[in-house]
């Protein structure tokens, strides 16, 4: 048997699910990285983080009532709170719908809040061309180039933004939450913080209970790669790629959403009036580069606009933060110093006074 | 060697500040300092009677009202930015069109928000708005183009919503609530001023509200039920279907309806505790000031003793009758 056919009715169809793997393992990092950084500033801003975990909860209940749904099973109990959300199945789950729902339930909170953002963005999407693949290397890389395109797309709308543009805001805003709303950050009613390893845990738990699953799932892609080759349509890979779009949305939600977060953190720890920087950097250099390019006038004024005061910003705040922990610092070092001085001269002292009672 | 040690001094003068911890915040925040509060108060209590606590509603509790002033900015801002800035600035050029778009979202956001609160008066101080708005800008000549009155209107709208702001603001720290050990102090009113006071010994029930931004800011609505009914609203719906078939010689009309009707806890902002902070520390006191006032734990302490008693008589009873025997 030649080679290049075990590469494609073998390798071929596991090249996008390997993609979709990838980046939603960046996906995974980043919220944990978010979540870490809302961790930090609970304490101060309590009504903030827990905003953000009930944005978490929500997404993460409507996954679960989707897949109940979806799977014919039903919902029969739902409540939602800031501390809780609880889903319950109608009828008790049993076979193929349990399997499926409990699918949805693991992997649909990390793709429907995307998925909103990816609606909102369809009448903007353009078409997309679509490379015949029938290996490995060439579906991996038709995978990349879907992402890719789709992805500048998406990069060049939220660079672009204009933020004297009320639903340019407001779609910011639905950026940050979605950002935000990507699995919740602290479980208040167990008083536990939740990790990304949790989510890990629960999907290892699924797969060791349902073996079955795992052969299901590839069955069920080489047949559909199958169908889909003997047919000459090329939309094996498109298929895998609606996934990879999600995890991009996904990744540069919470991209937005950590900077919005560590600027809070680097305001919370910043001294008296310093702790405003963050806010005053970015208003006025945002404010006087529009002002600049109405007298220079260039197609990538409000993309330089974006990239430049964000990127100073965020500068200029790391700068402060860390010129204030090394002043906290030297301080430390100094009382310490200090103390050490006054112990020895409470020793000398002591030593006299025993010399000369 | 002596700059350095300036330095270092004015280094350790340099105090840093802490980041706030969020610790539980007492009433204080949101209203009367407590010895403001016992001041005025104080003088109004009756002999022995001791306050527990003064409380005034969380400004985020009154969202409803807010929203009010809220809308009207937005809206005014937007509608400028559209006329101005937007892809469609070429169908606003005309100062009827956007007096009309005007028109039409303060109308329908009128209507909405008195279905939602089921008062027509927020419909009709809408009206009301943008009645005067149009009115200003017929006089002050902005009516000329699309620019012109979308800068009037939105200049207008922010005056409006810093006036509705002030008056929300106000009308949210007129209320007072005052928890003593032996009744609640309902005071509130901006021109017209009133007060109810409620004896614990009177609640038979007492109900709690808190929404998501209850939840989130941590404040919540408790109303206190008397047996009189005091803090029960009712909710009514009602349907009505009807048939008209006419001709020129004969004609039928019928209709057909029902109403239903649901108690629920309800009442005015000045009758219940509304969105008071912290919700769970004030309920718990609220829970253990009314069950201080309940007789049954006295009446049981009463049949306890009693019991108690009866039993030592019968022991006394048998010993009584033991000796006799004895002597017998």
């Amino acid at each position: 048997m030649d080679i290049s056919a075990l590469d494609t009715f073998l390798a071929a169809p596991l090249a996008p699910l390997a993609g979709v793997i990838l980046f939603w393992s960046i996906q995974l990092l980043m919220a944990e990285g978010l979540k870490t950084l809302l961790r930090e500033i609970w304490d101060n801003h309590r009504a903030f983080c827990r905003f953000s975990n009930f944005v978490a909860l929500l997404f993460q209940a409507v996954s679960h009532m989707l897949g109940y749904t979806l799977t014919g099973i039903g919902v029969g109990e739902f409540s939602l709170s800031i501390r809780n959300a609880k889903v319950l199945p109608k009828k008790e789950k049993r076979g193929f719908p349990s399997m499926l729902a409990n699918i949805f339930l693991l992997f649909g909170p990390f793709f429907i809040p995307p998925l909103i953002l990816f609606l909102i963005l369809l009448p903007f999407t353009p078409g997309m061309e679509i490379m015949k693949c029938y290996t490995f290397s060439t579906a991996l890389v038709s995978f990349g180039s879907l992402l890719q395109q789709y992805g500048m797309n998406f990069l060049t709308i939220i660079v672009n933004l204009d933020l004297f543009n009320p639903f340019h805001l407001m779609f910011l805003i639905a950026v940050i939450l979605i950002g935000l709303g990507i699995r919740p950050s602290f479980i208040e009613d167990e008083e536990r913080k939740y990790r990304m390893i949790d989510d890990l845990a629960k999907i290892r738990d699924f797969f060791i209970s349902h073996p079955k699953s795992i052969l299901i799932f590839f069955v069920s892609i080489y047949i559909l790669f199958y169908i889909l080759y003997f047919l000459k349509l090329p939309y094996y890979v498109l298929i895998f790629s609606f996934f990879g779009w999600l995890s991009l949305i996904s990744i540069v939600s919470l991209l937005i959403a950590s900077l919005f977060v560590f600027l809070i953190m680097v305001s919370d720890r910043l001294p008296s009036f310093k702790k405003y920087l963050p806010l005053i950097v970015f208003v006025l250099s945002y404010i006087s580069l529009r002002v600049t390019f109405t007298f220079i006038r260039t197609d990538m004024d409000l993309a330089i606009t974006n990239i430049v005061s964000s990127s100073l910003t965020f500068v200029s705040s790391t700068i402060a933060l860390k010129m204030e922990l090394d002043r906290q610092k030297l301080r430390e070092g100094l009382q310490s110093l200090k103390k050490v001085k006054e112990k020895k001269i409470d020793a000398e002292d002591g030593e006299e006074n025993k010399k000369n009672p | 060697m002596r700059k350095m040690g300036r330095k270092i001094r004015k280094i350790l003068r340099t105090r840093y500040k802490k980041p706030k911890t969020n610790k539980l915040k007492t009433s204080k925040r949101y209203g009367l300092s407590r010895e403001e509060g016992k001041m005025k108060i104080e003088e109004e209590l009756l002999k022995g009677e001791r306050i527990e606590k003064i409380l005034t509603p969380h400004p985020l509790s009154f969202m409803g009202l807010q929203a009010l002033w809220i809308f009207i900015a937005v809206f005014g801002i937007i509608l400028w930015w559209t006329a101005n800035y937007s892809q469609y600035t070429s169908f606003l050029e005309s100062w009827f069109t956007v007096l009309l778009l005007w028109w039409i979202g303060i109308i329908i956001a009128g209507v909405v928000a008195s279905l939602v609160a089921i008062r027509w008066r927020f419909f009709f101080l809408y009206v009301i708005i943008a009645s005067l708005g149009t009115f200003l800008a017929w006089r002050l000549n902005y009516l000329v183009d699309g620019k012109g009155a979308s800068f009037f209107i939105l200049v207008y709208s922010l005056l409006v919503s810093i006036i509705m702001f002030i008056g929300v603001y106000v009308f949210v720290k007129s209320h007072r609530y005052v928890l003593t050990d032996c009744r609640i102090i309902f005071r509130g009113g901006v021109l017209k001023k009133r007060e109810r006071t409620l004896r614990y010994d009177k609640i038979t029930d007492v109900d709690g509200t808190q929404g998501i931004l209850g939840q989130i800011f941590d404040f919540g609505t408790i109303i206190p039920i008397t047996q009189s009914g005091f803090g029960l609203g009712s909710d009514q719906t009602f349907a009505a279907g009807g048939v008209k078939g006419g001709g020129k010689r004969f004609g039928i009309f019928g209709l057909a309806g029902g109403a239903k009707e649901v108690k629920t806890p309800r009442a005015r902002t000045y009758y219940e505790l509304h969105g008071v902070y912290p919700y769970k520390e004030v309920r718990k006191l609220l829970e253990e000031l009314i069950q201080g006032h309940v007789i049954t734990p006295y009446q049981r302490e009463q049949v306890e003793l009693q019991r108690e008693q009866l039993e030592l008589q019968k022991e006394m009873k048998e010993l009584l009758e033991r000796q006799k025997e004895l002597k017998d």
